[in-house]
Parts: structure tokens; sequence; C-alpha cells
């Protein structure tokens, strides 16, 4: 091969991969942190429990952390928790909201439905700013269960739990099951043709 | 042709067509190397020829930088990569008696079937060899199956064992080799007494190795994952969406949809496994939020335009699901509003007596309604549906990795 074709191929690979890697910068600047790790994260530590919001949040009001009340001003107005701050949910996007989240590495989220929580949850990971967590439950829950009287029988509310005996109301047929994963090392389900080899 | 196969582009039954294409092709790279000579093969191990070293250095280098930009750009996807397992005994025999077979007949499998097509009686000797090899260990495989699968260690990684990042490892093994090459080719250089003037005619590799370089130095500072695409959707639609409540559908219309087994919607469920085998919609399927993205399940939202509905026990799991699955770029994605336990309510707590007495004829309309589907469900209306008549659709594999056979 003469040096310069092995030259040239050498610069076409890599100014194709910089010119790749240039454009997604580019294109990429709609969010901070990757759709998968926005969802496992939100999966894996997305609430705080009414436990701990009791014992760790509400008794220490002034350890650093940011209460949002994502409802409208209007009932922000009429009540909110002590020491929340508001920040209608619509408005959520706004660059001095972002701005003034972005100070704290620690943020609790309500709303009056726990759905919008979990919506601004993920909008606000996906804007880079981490720490944030949702309260369980509505306003209205949290006040009840928590503010006016802790109720340990609640300590670990959430709305995403099954309130019905589903079978029982309305009986259909098992769901479907899955096969679980073989554990065990084994070479059965290889192909036995395939040679892998190497030299 | 691992990445066109699963993805559907090629039809598997070509596979040993494409096979026999790259296989000639592959074949004759070897044998351009000229490594269908032993002489060639066998001077690595006496220090006059370390081209042989260079080549394959060279190819894992620009294949190693490649998979990780295109992993990286999304151009392939590496869980449909196939990474051999290691069972270490075997890794560590087979090395070894690779080693001797290779000393001592100047050919490894690929090569000498090469230099075999080319004429060489060593290497038909050498052939010979390797199949009396394989048939005596097919025949006493039992004797040898312990040592072969021992000490299984799973799909593991070098930069994993070593606890170094993907990125640091790829860097490091690339300025290992270009030292390597320069070294070796020290060695052959002195071994075969080459004069200054012909080292001065060679051609130079400076550029690439230094692009190379470059390209994976690049690659240490970008993220482990993309942050996004271009197809996702921007956060002020996806807000706009939940806040004027275009990402809900009425539980009416889910209660319609299992009643009468139709077939418009696709429900899913985004609760856990554990959850979703107790009890589940008529023809749900399970998807949890961190599974949305499962290359396995595109086709399903990109391809399958009937509407799609999250539903867990509330409104969460679904949302968290439905931002996934919506800022993704998938159309056509719902939130059943309020989940199982809002539509169970409505259902069963709320529709005890038809409102007869409403003025809103609309009202009254809406009653009945639920008054009808809470006798249907209780009476184990879905139990006597025939059992085809809302079709569950089938989960796709979880992936179709298929083994790449290589070696030289």
């Amino acid at each position: 091969m003469k040096n310069s074709t092995l030259n040239n191929s050498a610069i076409l690979f890599f100014t194709v991969l910089m010119a790749a890697v240039i454009f997604c910068a580019i294109t990429s600047r709609n969010y901070q942190i990757s759709n998968r790790a926005v969802a496992g994260k939100a999966m894996t530590e997305g609430f705080v429990s009414y436990e701990s919001l009791y014992y760790d949040y509400l008794q220490d009001i002034d350890n650093g952390f940011l209460l949002v009340d994502l409802r409208y001003h209007a009932y922000y107005e009429e009540s909110h928790l002590a020491g929340a701050h508001n920040i209608p949910f619509d408005e959520l996007l706004q660059r001095n909201h972002q701005r003034k989240l972005k100070k704290y590495d620690n943020i609790l989220l309500y709303a009056d439905q726990e759905q919008v929580s979990v919506a601004a949850q993920m909008l606000l990971l996906g804007a880079g700013i981490e720490n944030v967590r949702v309260i369980p439950g509505t306003y209205s829950t949290i006040m009840q269960y928590v503010v006016e009287a802790f109720d340990p029988s609640r300590a670990f509310y959430n709305e995403d739990k099954a309130r019905w005996d589903h079978q029982r109301f309305m009986p259909v047929g098992g769901g479907e099951t899955k096969k679980q994963p073989e554990t065990s090392p084994s070479r059965e389900g290889m192909d036995p043709t395939a040679v892998i080899g190497g030299c | 042709m691992a990445p066109l196969i699963p993805q559907g582009i090629i039809n598997p039954e070509l596979n040993l067509f494409f096979a026999l294409l790259l296989g000639i092709g592959f074949g004759y790279v070897l044998e351009q190397a000229g490594f269908s000579s032993a002489k060639k093969l066998a001077g690595v191990f006496y220090g006059y020829d370390f081209v042989v070293l260079r080549v394959f250095f060279t190819a894992g280098i620009t294949a190693m930088t490649g998979i990780l930009f295109f992993s990286y750009l999304g151009w392939l996807d590496m869980d449909f990569v196939f990474v051999n397992p290691t069972f270490l005994y075997s890794a560590i025999l087979g090395g070894i008696i690779m080693g001797f077979g290779f000393i001592m007949g100047g050919y490894c499998p690929g090569t000498g079937i090469v230099a075999a097509v080319t004429g060489k009686t060593d290497a038909m000797v050498f052939i010979i060899g390797m199949f009396i090899g394989i048939f005596v260990f097919g025949h006493f495989y039992q004797s040898f199956e312990s040592i072969y699968t021992g000490h299984f260690l799973g799909n593991i990684f070098v930069y994993d064992s070593l606890g170094m990042s993907r990125a640091w490892f790829a860097l490091t093994l690339a300025v290992v080799a270009i030292m390597a090459f320069t070294i070796t080719q020290m060695i052959e250089d002195r071994i075969k007494k080459v004069s200054p003037e012909q080292i001065k005619t060679r051609p130079s590799y400076m550029l690439p190795s230094f692009l190379v370089v470059i390209a994976l130095i690049v690659f240490l500072f970008l993220p482990e994952e993309r942050r996004s695409n271009i197809r996702e959707a921007r956060p002020p639609e996806l807000l706009a969406q939940v806040h004027g409540e275009d990402a809900y559908i009425s539980t009416h219309r889910v209660i319609l949809e299992i009643k009468h087994g139709r077939d418009d919607l696709i429900l899913i469920d985004t609760r856990d496994q554990s959850e979703f085998e107790r009890f589940s919609l008529p023809g749900a399927i399970n998807i949890r939020a961190d599974e949305i993205l499962q290359r396995r399940w595109r086709p399903l939202f990109k391809q399958d335009h009937r509407r799609k509905v999250f539903f867990g026990n509330g409104s969460s799991s679904a949302m968290q699901a439905w931002l996934t699955a919506a800022r993704a770029g998938y159309d056509n994605v719902y939130i059943l509003n309020g989940g199982l336990n809002r539509m169970f309510s409505e259902l069963f707590v709320e529709s005890e007596m038809p409102d007869t007495t409403a003025y809103n004829l609309q009202d009254r309309s809406n009653a009945r309604f639920l008054y009808e589907a809470r006798q249907f469900f209780l009476e184990g209306g879905l139990v006597d549906q025939e059992e085809d008549r809302r079709q569950r659709i089938k989960a796709p594999e979880e992936s179709e990795i298929i083994p790449v056979i290589g070696g030289c």
C-alpha cells in the first residue's frame, strides 16, 4: 500500500469520527443527561418517604434543602408547606427558576398530583439539575399524614401502590409469565456449529 | 453480518452466503499480508519478522477506535455485539495448546487454510492435524467438559478486571501498540541488518498513529453516553403536553376497550413484573420505564401506529414511562389517568347504582356505562371471553445476538 493511501484513509477515518462527534455535540443541547440515565435515576432514587420527610427535613428546616411547590400561585398563596418556594409547573423551565434550583444540592418537589411532581423531577434531571426528589402523594396528603400529625402507618405512602385486590373484582387470566434467564454457566445455548476461535 | 441480521436488514437464511463472501475477502487480505507463509508467521517468535504482530495490533486498534466512537454516536448497539464469555481454565489451556501448535506448525487455523489453498503441503498436513484435534475433542468431550466449562467468569472485559475506564484502557492500549511497533521494528532491523538508507525510504506510519491517539484522547473527554440526540422531543413540548393534559387518556376509553375485547389500544403495564404477573389488564404487556428504550421495543413504538397507553397503580410509574418514551420521540403515547386505582374506584365504588335522576344526559349515560361495565367485570366477563379476543403482544427476545465467528 502506498504511504499516501494509508495517510489519506487515516485522515478520512479521523475526519468522519470528529465531524460526527461535533454534529452530536451541536444537536444535543436540549438535555444535559441522557434519557436512559434520567429514567434510571427517577426509578431508583426518585422519592423521599414521609418518614424521612418528617424526621430528616421538617424537624430540621435549616439543613440546606429546598422545598418546591409546583402548584399555581393562587393555591400557594392560600397555604403551603413552611419554607416552600413556589415554581408553578408551567414555569418550570424558565431560566431564572433553573438558575435558582442549580444552587441547591437537595431539592424536594410536591404538587397537587403526584405524577406532576414526577414529570417535573424528570424534566429537571434532564436539564442537569440533579438531587431532585419527589415527595409522594399530593399537597393535601402531605398536610394530612405528615404536617398536621405524623401518621406512622403512612410512613411509606405512595399513590402508586395498589389499593385493590384486582383479581377479585376483575377476574382475568394470569399475566404473561416470563422465562427467567439462565444463571448457571452453560455453553448449551450457544450455536454448536459456531467455532469461536482466534489465532 | 451481526448488526444487519438482528435489525432485519438481511435475511438470516443468507447468513452462510455472506459468511462465504466475507471469508473470501478475509482470506485474500491474509494472503496479501503474506500470512500464507509459515516463515513469516513463525518469524514473530524468532525476532526476524514482526509483521503478524503489527497487522493484528493495527486491526485491533482501528476496530477498537471505530467501535468506541460508533457506539457513542449510536451507530452501533453494543447490546447486539457478542462478547465471548470467559471460561478461565479452557482459555489458559487453549492458549498454551494454540501457542505450541503455532510455533510447531507455523500457522494458526485461518492462515493454515489460506496457505493450504495456495498449495502449501505443510499447511495441508497442518489442517489434517487440526481436524484430528477437533475429532478427538468432540469424541472425548465428556472427559474434557469440566476443563472446558471450568471457572466461568461471565462476559468480562479487560478494563473492568483492571479497574480502569474503557476510554483510558483504549488510549493505553493504543500507546502500547505504537510503542510495540517501534520496538519490534528496531529489533527486526538489527536482526536483518537493514541499512539506514533503506530505513529512510520506508513508509512512515507517524500520521495514522498520531490521529488514532488524538481520537482516543478526544474520547476520554466524551461523556459515557450521548446526552441527547436530534430525534428527541424538546423539554418545553413535553411540559406543554403534561400541563395541557394531552398526555392522558380517560379510564372510560380503556374500560370500553377491554370490555368489548377491542384491539385499538396497546396497553402497557409499567408496574414491577411481580405485580404484573399477579394481575394485569387483558392483552397488556409489561414494560417498566427503564426498559422503554431497549431496542427490542423500538418496532412496537415506531411501527405500530395504535395508541399506546401506559398504566400503573397510580400515575407515577406511567408518567416515568411516558416521559421516557415521549422524550425519545415516540408518538401516540398516553397515560391512563389515575391508573388502576382510579379505574377500579370509578368502576366499583362510584358506580354501585346508575344515577337515573341526573339532569345531564351525558352524566346519565356515563353512569349507565360504568354500571354495566361493573356488572360485566364482577360476573367474570373477561374470563368468559375467548382467549384471543385481545391479542397479547408477544415480547420480543431480550436480544438476538449472533456469535461472531472470528479468528485468522
